[in-house]
């Protein structure tokens, strides 16, 4: 049997904010390792402290105590600008509430990515991203006026424009209706076989991308169980 | 549930504004401390400001008098008429009397009452006024050349030919310089007395004062051109006041500060609202979320600006409460500590009050743009004004020269009688010139070469014994021959003089060495209504006995001179105008004492705009940052996530920054040319552009420090 190569790893990672006088754990000595091309769902209850892992996970955030690799670059040596280089290259982004450029159109917002890296936008490529996701008759319009489904869409399209190795998916359904749901998952499972991309999903909806590579439970900030 | 109603429930409001600032006191009061201090700030400064202006134009008033002109020696019925026919003026009368001698010393008493002298600048200097009919007020100059130092003390003086003790009983301040602008003639006139005597004659002329009903130097000018108006229709002659000096120097110079003061205090109040616009703002982002959720809660929109219009309106009147305390006790500390006391104290009322006026004006300019974008459009748009005087433009001009007029030759107001006294072929030999066309100039030697040299003459010594001139005659083209004058001609100059109640008549030969159309670097000299012009060297016109003095003399001191040395000068020309009638002299210690306050004044104002203007960008600079960071951390997150840098993020930012600022540096240069006049140098402008980038590159340089920490998580949490 082949191993995949490992990705992503974390070990013993800590996580605290200042409470008052007090010292708020929120993540305890995590250690989990996430395989390329695998789509990887982080469950936990409300408060477990699933999105504070994504966020260290992703560089969105710093570690209290422990280190992060991702492909051999450890983010405690990195410097801002090689975060940020990181973070332009390597990662795609899909958040609960979109974090889209409201004022903007579909097609901009899409290509957004491109304009800060100060990369090409590849138009085919674009093109089959819209395609793909339903987006070819939405292009001109501006996204405050797109459903939630449209819109999260839209988020995808814009995180896969620069073809990430991997994408951080924070409860990309949680604003959504079963049917959209329904639609996101089958998008990323088909992005994560079409393209290899690795996916790495916070939900609290243990079922949603059930069957996958890895499933890793969190409870109180400590990682439970994983499968 | 049905929802509490806001609208007659004041309590629930508080509540509301509590709940809407409960993480905003340290910005509210900002808020509070920046009006106060901008406030203060401008209170001290708009006080003293108008508090000097005022004082110097009090001063000036105080010094030369509040009137406009006086027609002298007229008719009682001609002045009952003018005072009739034009009550727009007030009027005030006085007598000139009688020719009196003291020794060789000539001068002209006078009635004159203690009320209307305070008019003319006749002020008591020592002694009483006189009441009885032998007691006598003398100038101060007058009395000091007469040798007369005690009071009250005898003395005897001739009139009209017999000998009459007096009694001086003190002296009044020499106020000579006050009478005139032009010192043409003066000494052969009876236009005031040089001593007061209290008899009123009832049958004799009287002297018109002509006063403003009310002083204003804004509009002495225009009246002066009414009283114009009566000397033509009445044939009169006035002798304009010492106005014209003040106008020129004290209220032109002092209107600019008075301006400024207005546009100071507006430009400061402006910055202020726009900070406090800013806050303003700060806090309603900082509280979005307290602002949302109360809204899902049921409230609108309007009642939510209206809890935060309530607090920050609360703020305002406590702030103004703190300011009208401030102002109270600046009013009487300031008044003591300055020395200005109650003009002070008045200036401080009416600064608040201008202050109050200009915030309320500036709010409802704000409000009308923000209620209708249109009229924005027509408030900003700046009309230009053209010929505007700019700021402070005579500070760095110190004049170092003594300016006495002494008097000089001429026919007098009398060259019309001339064919009275020469008759037939003695009449014809001569040609009369009007008075007031003939215009001598003597020139020192130095001067005098100089002159030469721009006109193209060669500087000979002469021989001759008779007085040499340069003949300028501005009427004649220059190729028209001018019967009987041409170079090397000789010329006959006379006048008609009155001694011992007899018109005499006296003439004096001249060689017009050059005859010159234009006098290069001499045309100022000359009035514009010149018909001929003698130019002498002073060496020349020491040989003439018609010019018994310089038009105009110059004392320039030394730039190493001591203020001792200096002072020493001013009181010699003083005594020296003083007892030439009609001489003025305007002191160069007075003027330096004025141009070294107004220059270390200006300095000052300068100084403390500078401060402000930093204090209000570093404010403005920090809370726009602010606020902008607070409204777009969820974009900049966004950009940040997808891989953009902070230090880029940072870097676009201060150039969008320092565009927009650089922008309105460059078109406030454009409005300070266009409405003050003022046009900064290259130099200035580009030292203050990189000064503006080096400051604005500080603030940043604190700012990026501040938000460098900010998780990426963080930036977009709030969305």
């Amino acid at each position: 049997m082949q191993t995949k190569k490992i990705i992503l790893q974390c070990t013993n990672l800590c996580k605290s904010y200042e409470d008052g006088e007090n010292q708020r754990e929120i993540l305890k000595n995590v250690n989990l390792e996430i395989s390329a091309g695998s789509i990887c769902q982080i469950c936990g209850k409300s408060g477990s402290g699933k999105t504070t892992l994504l966020n260290l996970l992703a560089g969105l955030d710093c570690a209290t105590l422990g280190t992060i690799r991702f492909s051999g670059k450890t983010y405690g040596t990195m410097s801002e600008e090689e975060h940020a280089k990181l973070r332009g290259e390597s990662f795609g982004f899909v958040f609960q509430s979109f974090h889209l450029l409201r004022n903007v159109s579909v097609e901009e917002n899409i290509k957004a990515p491109a304009y800060v890296n100060g990369r090409k936008v590849d138009s085919e490529y674009m093109g089959y991203l819209v395609e793909m996701l339903g987006l070819k008759d939405l292009r001109k319009q501006m996204v405050c006026k797109l459903s939630g489904g449209e819109q999260q869409r839209t988020a995808i399209a814009r995180a896969m424009l620069l073809k990430p190795q991997i994408v951080f998916a924070d409860e990309p359904t949680g604003n959504l209706d079963s049917a959209n749901t329904e639609l996101i998952v089958e998008l990323f499972r088909k992005i994560n076989k079409e393209q290899g991309t690795t996916f790495v999903v916070v939900t609290h909806e243990e079922d949603l991308l059930k069957p996958c590579a890895k499933q890793i439970w969190i409870k109180d900030g400590e990682v439970q169980l994983e499968e | 549930m049905a929802r509490c109603s806001l609208k007659n429930n004041r309590k629930n409001y508080k509540k509301l504004a509590e709940f809407l600032f409960s993480d905003s006191k340290k910005l509210v009061l900002l808020a509070g401390g920046v009006l106060l201090a901008a406030l203060s700030f401008s209170l001290f400064f708009i006080s003293v400001n108008s508090t000097i202006v005022a004082s110097r134009r009090q001063t000036a008033v105080e010094t030369h008098g509040r009137f406009l002109a006086v027609f002298t020696d007229i008719d009682k019925e001609i002045a009952d008429e003018i005072m009739e026919k034009e009550p727009m003026f007030d009027y005030q009368v006085f007598q000139v009397q009688d020719e009196m001698y003291y020794g060789s010393s000539r001068f002209f008493s006078g009635w004159v009452t203690e009320e209307t002298g305070k008019n003319m600048g006749i002020f008591l200097k020592e002694g009483a006024w006189p009441e009885r009919e032998n007691e006598i007020l003398l100038e101060k100059y007058l009395a000091y050349r007469l040798g007369i130092s005690e009071f009250p003390q005898n003395a005897i003086f001739m009139v009209d030919g017999e000998e009459r003790e007096y009694l001086v009983c003190g002296t009044i301040r020499n106020y000579s310089g006050n009478l005139v602008t032009s010192n043409r003639d003066l000494n052969l006139r009876k236009d005031y007395p040089s001593a007061i005597t209290p008899g009123y004659r009832e049958n004799a002329e009287v002297s018109l004062l002509i006063l403003q009903k009310r002083l204003n130097l804004g509009t002495s000018t225009e009246d002066m051109y009414d009283v114009m108006d009566l000397r033509n229709e009445y044939g009169i002659s006035p002798y304009f006041s010492a106005l014209n000096k003040y106008m020129d120097e004290t209220y032109q110079n002092t209107i600019d500060f008075e301006r400024f003061g207005l546009v100071y205090m507006m430009a400061v109040l402006l910055v202020l609202l726009l900070v406090e616009a800013v806050i303003f703002r700060a806090v309603v982002l900082k509280n979005k979320c307290s602002e949302r959720s109360l809204r899902e809660l049921g409230l609108t929109k309007k009642e939510v600006m209206l809890a935060y219009g309530l607090r920050f309106g609360k703020v305002f009147l406590e702030t103004i409460g703190f300011q009208v305390v401030i102002g109270v006790l600046w009013a009487k500390i300031g008044g003591y500590l300055t020395g200005y006391g109650k003009l002070l104290e008045k200036h401080v009322w009416y600064t608040l009050l201008k202050e109050f006026a200009v915030l309320v004006l500036l709010l409802l300019i704000l409000a009308v743009m923000a209620w209708d974008r249109k009229t924005w459009e027509k408030t900003a748009d700046v009309k230009q004004k053209k010929n505007s005087r700019y700021l402070f433009r005579k500070l760095n001009e110190m004049q170092e020269a003594y300016g006495l007029s002494v008097f000089d030759i001429g026919g007098g107001e009398r060259w019309e009688e001339w064919e009275d006294i020469l008759e037939g072929e003695e009449a014809r030999r001569y040609e009369p010139l009007p008075w007031d066309t003939f215009e001598v100039l003597i020139l020192p030697e130095q001067q005098y070469q100089l002159f030469l040299n721009e006109n193209g003459i060669p500087w000979e010594d002469s021989p001759s014994a008779m007085p040499e001139c340069i003949m300028v005659l501005p009427m004649f083209a220059e190729d028209e021959e001018i019967v009987g004058v041409s170079d090397g001609s000789a010329i006959t100059v006379g006048r008609v003089f009155l001694q011992d109640g007899k018109l005499l008549f006296e003439k004096e030969e001249y060689c017009a060495w050059k005859v010159l159309k234009n006098a290069k670097g001499m045309e100022e000299s000359f009035s514009a209504r010149c018909l001929c012009g003698l130019v002498f060297s002073a060496a020349q016109a020491e040989k003439s006995k018609l010019i018994s003095g310089y038009s105009h003399l110059y004392f320039r001191l030394r730039g190493d001179a001591t203020k001792q040395q200096q002072e020493e000068i001013d009181n010699a020309i003083a005594m020296l105008a003083a007892s030439a009638q009609g001489g003025g002299s305007f002191s160069t210690i007075e003027e330096q004492k004025d141009d070294a306050l107004f220059e270390s004044y200006a300095a000052f104002m300068g100084t403390t705009m500078f401060v402000f203007a930093l204090f209000a960008m570093g404010a403005f600079v920090f809370m726009h940052y602010y606020v902008s960071w607070e409204k777009n951390k969820y974009v900049y997150g966004v950009f940040r996530s997808m891989g953009m840098p902070y230090r880029t993020l940072c870097g676009k930012l201060f150039v969008q920054y320092v565009t927009g600022i650089v922008f309105a540096w460059f078109f406030a240069c454009y409005i300070v040319e266009n409405v003050f006049g003022y046009r900064f140098t290259a130099g200035q402008v580009a030292l203050c552009t990189g000064f503006l980038l080096l400051f604005i590159e500080s603030c940043y340089a604190v700012l990026y420090g501040v938000y460098k920490k900010t998780a990426i998580c963080k930036m977009l949490q709030e969305e």
